[in-house]
């Protein structure tokens, strides 16, 4: 068997060890598995929503959710990973259709881009340099969020968090010849409005 | 489907980083074999995966992770606490009149079980008022 593979398998085994450890309320398990998984929900949340202050209620939302109903979690119809990407989505989905639309970006923005940053290298040193920065992220953040809801899911899913288009299809419900067309629409939507 | 065909294929759903490609296809990503076509979808796609990587993104992470371990860590909430004080979910409002109207009607059959005859007959009335008062026997 190819090395990877193993090591993916022993992976997922380890995760769902860990699971059950959860659904026996061991704080240790948990707190293993927010280490590993809640900054990739948090920046797949960030991105769909775009507000800082649901990305939070989002996130902490999963993760109370692993901690009561870790039970649920069956290791043989998906990862871990994608179980939790499934339940931010949808909790995600609840609070679009409650808001209705979401601001495309949270008021404080700039102060927080100082902060440390996820993605790339925060060479912000000069004003000029945060603005043009601020600037930039602003522009794709805006191309983004002008994309339909499942195009952009499935693009952030597949470009940003590294899903396959299996896994995307697992959290959306969808073939993978539907999850296919919309990255090819998304990324084509986004070529006309970014390039 | 040709190579060339499944190459613009690739690079139109995940863009110009062979890493993001399928393990199987990962071998067609070498640019220096690309037809001028082929260059010309590949460089595009690397334009919009370049500014892709620019949306920076804030970490809030460790704060997070603390609040929620918090959370999880508070001792368990009682039954007021749980039910009967937060009324703020949609559905228990809904429970507390569902529950008052229940009590309603399980009084209103009591009511009735009880054996009073409800009437605005005026003979009755004097009927009623005369048994109360002991003049007449019921």
């Amino acid at each position: 068997m190819d090395e990877r593979v193993r090591g993916t398998m022993d992976r997922q085994k380890e995760e769902a060890a860990l699971v059950k450890r959860v659904s026996s309320h061991d704080a240790d398990a948990f707190n293993e598995l927010m280490l590993r998984f809640l900054p990739m929900i948090e920046r797949y949340t960030f991105r769909l929503c775009r507000s800082t202050e649901i990305t939070e209620d989002v996130v902490q939302e999963t993760f109370l959710r692993l901690w009561q109903g870790a039970d649920r979690y069956d290791p043989a119809k998906a990862t871990l990973s994608t179980w939790l990407h499934r339940i931010a989505h949808n909790l995600c989905m609840d609070l679009f259709r409650k808001h209705q639309r979401l601001s495309p970006l949270p008021d404080d923005w700039e102060g927080e881009l100082s902060d440390s940053t996820v993605n790339g290298t925060d060479n912000a040193n000069t004003p000029q340099s945060a603005f043009e920065q601020h600037r930039k992220t602003a522009q794709v953040a805006e191309a983004l969020d002008a994309l339909p809801e499942r195009q952009r899911s499935v693009l952030l899913l597949s470009y940003f968090q590294g899903f396959s288009n299996q896994e995307i299809g697992t959290i959306h419900d969808l073939s993978i010849a539907a999850v296919e067309s919309l990255l090819a629409r998304a990324r084509r939507n986004l070529t006309k409005r970014l390039l | 489907m040709s190579e060339q065909q499944r190459l613009i294929q690739l690079l139109k759903l995940y863009g110009s980083d062979v890493d993001r490609w399928p393990e199987e296809d990962q071998h067609l990503g070498d640019p220096d074999m690309f037809d001028p076509f082929t260059l010309e979808v590949w460089q595009e796609a690397r334009r919009l995966d370049q500014r892709l990587s620019e949306d920076v993104i804030p970490n809030r992470s460790s704060e997070m992770r603390w609040r929620i371990h918090n959370l999880i860590s508070a001792p368990p909430a009682t039954f007021t606490e749980r039910w009967l004080l937060p009324l703020t979910e949609p559905w228990r409002p809904a429970l507390v009149h569902a529950l008052i109207l229940s009590l309603g009607l399980l009084t209103s059959d009591l009511v009735q079980d009880s054996g009073f005859v409800d009437s605005t007959d005026y003979d009755d009335a004097i009927v009623w008022a005369a048994q109360y008062l002991g003049d007449i026997q019921p």
